[in-house]
């Protein structure tokens, strides 16, 4: 989370350029590393959201003769316990990974950016409240949060995606204040206020269309975060529930000692999976973050 | 100074009230009937149908939300949380068996996190850009990316099953009364884990706090006077840039009592991050509010003292 905070914040600090989108592309060609990841993240979205389509996958179908078997090839990752083939609960799982991603993600942009927009432009009474209580927010770890709050609700994929969306967007809110709050004081802004234009035409016509940067960089880092705690929700056994295939509940299996001692191939597919699905979100978010903010590009950050 | 201290008090203080708004609405989510999780589980069972409504006329349960809020806040700051509706005894002390267990991984991991972090970030702020850099950017990229319970499960693989010399999992051996030397054995694998998450971040920080020292005016000069490189680094890149660890310690707190609450069900230990995991299970809202609770305020407690420590450290921000 605070990882989020301050890469969000490093593209504050440029005023805002008109990069075109051409510009961008190339910038994010140069950089090998997060091609191959973005390259690896669009053919992991084709397997998960085309791939049950088209190709013969039975994630459900249990097949008592094959159970805890080895990669082979019928099943090219092995069987569960159940005799169910791993290679496509991992497919389904990654799919899993990217729905509640992607869709928590959006929910918390949502309502981040209202309220940290709002915060940031109207200052005084609804910028103490809205400030308070991203610090209030903060101050309990997200896990933490989502864990408590998920537990008197029902369990799914659902739930799931609403919990992380409704309590997420404190990072948001924070960063769209302070980008709204150096945007307030700019030129453009003074010359539109004096301009006669009203509150909600500037805010509309002005300052939002200039939060995008610091909001890819935010999103992008956030999906990454999103994919984590559904897997930990799951790891917990308070997030999506069996037979729904999830990546961090498949991995759950290793806490069985004789699994994970005999049966790699039922617990390492999915926690490489995982890892690698949020290392390439990751991996693009850094490159955005270096190329949205140019002060800071070349020296990759650590 | 006194301007700034008190700056942060005004901030710190309406950030617990909203806190406690957080708590008494997870509190209000709860199915069932909320006396459970407020009075004696005993002393319930033996109550009249009369008694009980009277304890729900003290307690102000039927009364409107904001006198409900009230007489819940005036309970907690007097240490009365509830009952855990599972075991029947009180939240608190539910807790407070828990807190040196959770205490002890923290310390070790921070300890951890700042003995790799803070020497792998200088080293990468010599040359940036250099392979040491790049390589330690990629292990970060992947230690960030990487969940921590499967950084635990391959540990307890290797070390535990495989190599056999560590345990996997709990805090002592069973049947046997607990020893400092077995506790330190079974906190090998878990604070490890712990410490190299956040030790990533910690090295990040570290690396960027450095470049900006040594891009600084000071270190100019002292190039320029002749000292060594290495004098360059240890006197003044080294003191100047460990001013913000400080606070950086203290920002990680909240990632680091994530990274507990994984870490502790992965490895069987007997920590809070364990409690609010099986209360959040078995849905025990006293116990996962103040818990919740509890967190929020040390860590807010927590970035305030390393905020004003800070003003003591820095004689720069005493005068302005």
């Amino acid at each position: 989370m605070t990882q989020e905070i301050e890469a969000g914040a490093a593209t504050l600090s440029e005023a805002p350029t008109a990069r075109r989108a051409g510009d961008l592309l190339r910038d994010i060609a140069a950089n090998r590393f997060a091609l191959a990841a973005a390259a690896f993240l669009v053919l992991m979205a084709l397997l998960a959201f085309i791939g049950p389509l088209v190709l013969p996958l039975e994630p459900y179908k249990t097949n008592l003769s094959r159970l805890d078997e080895g990669p082979s090839w019928d099943h090219l990752l092995g069987t569960d316990q159940s005799g169910r083939d791993t290679f496509a609960r991992c497919i389904l799982g990654a799919r899993t990974s990217l729905i509640v991603g992607f869709s928590a993600v959006a929910i918390y942009l949502v309502i981040g950016t209202l309220l940290g927009s709002l915060a940031g432009y109207l200052g005084g009474v609804v910028d103490m409240i809205v400030s308070r209580t991203v610090d209030a927010l903060l101050s309990i770890p997200l896990l933490l949060l989502v864990t408590v709050f998920i537990a008197f609700l029902k369990p799914g994929v659902l739930t799931v995606i609403l919990v992380i969306g409704l309590l997420g967007w404190p990072p948001t809110a924070r960063i769209t204040r302070a980008a709204t709050m150096s945007l307030r004081e700019s030129d453009f802004i003074i010359a539109a206020r004096v301009s006669g234009l009203t509150k909600n035409r500037i805010m509309r016509g002005h300052v939002l269309p200039n939060l995008a940067a610091p909001l890819i960089v935010v999103a992008s880092l956030g999906i990454g975060t999103a994919i984590l705690l559904e897997a930990a929700l799951g790891f917990l056994g308070l997030g999506v529930r069996p037979p729904t295939p999830s990546l961090g509940v498949m991995v759950t299996e290793a806490k069985d000692p004789v699994i994970l001692r005999n049966s790699p191939w039922i617990w390492m597919p999915p926690a490489v999976l995982l890892a690698l699905l949020v290392m390439a979100v990751n991996v693009v978010g850094d490159a955005l973050r270096d190329v949205l903010s140019p002060r800071q590009g070349g020296t990759a950050g650590l | 100074m006194a301007t700034l201290i008190i700056r942060r008090l005004g901030q710190a203080v309406p950030s617990l009230f909203i806190i406690t708004f957080i708590g008494f609405a997870l509190l209000s989510l709860a199915p069932g009937d909320p006396l459970t999780a407020r009075l004696d589980r005993e002393a319930l069972v033996r109550m009249t149908p009369e008694q009980r409504t009277e304890a729900r006329e003290a307690l102000g349960l039927d009364e409107p939300f904001p006198v409900q809020y009230w007489h819940w806040l005036t309970d907690l700051v007097q240490g009365d949380v509830g009952y855990s509706i599972v075991s029947g005894r009180p939240a608190l002390e539910e807790i407070g068996d828990r807190v040196e267990p959770t205490l002890i991984l923290l310390v070790a991991a921070i300890a951890i996190a700042v003995a790799v972090g803070v020497p792998f970030g200088i080293l990468a702020a010599r040359r940036p850009n250099g392979f040491l850099d790049r390589t330690l950017t990629g292990a970060a990229v992947a230690m960030i990316s990487t969940p921590t319970f499967i950084v635990g499960l391959v540990l307890i693989y290797v070390f535990a099953i495989r190599l056999d010399v560590l345990p996997a999992g709990g805090m002592g051996v069973a049947g046997e009364p607990p020893s400092t030397s077995q506790t330190f054995r079974h906190a090998i694998l878990p604070s490890l884990v712990l410490g190299l998450a956040n030790a990533a971040p910690l090295a990040r920080f570290a690396r960027s706090g450095m470049l900006e020292v040594l891009a600084s005016d000071y270190v100019r000069t002292a190039r320029a006077k002749g000292l060594s490189g290495r004098a360059i680094m240890m006197r003044h890149g080294l003191r100047n840039a460990s001013l913000p660890l400080i606070t950086l310690i203290a920002l990680l707190i909240p990632d680091l009592v994530a990274g507990a609450v994984i870490t502790e069900q992965v490895f069987a230990w007997p920590g809070m991050g364990r409690l609010v995991v099986s209360s959040a299970q078995s849905a025990d809202p006293a116990v996962m509010m103040a818990i919740i609770v509890m967190v929020a305020v040390v860590v807010i407690l927590v970035n305030l003292a390393a905020d004003i420590l800070y003003v003591f450290v820095d004689p720069r921000l005493r005068v302005s």
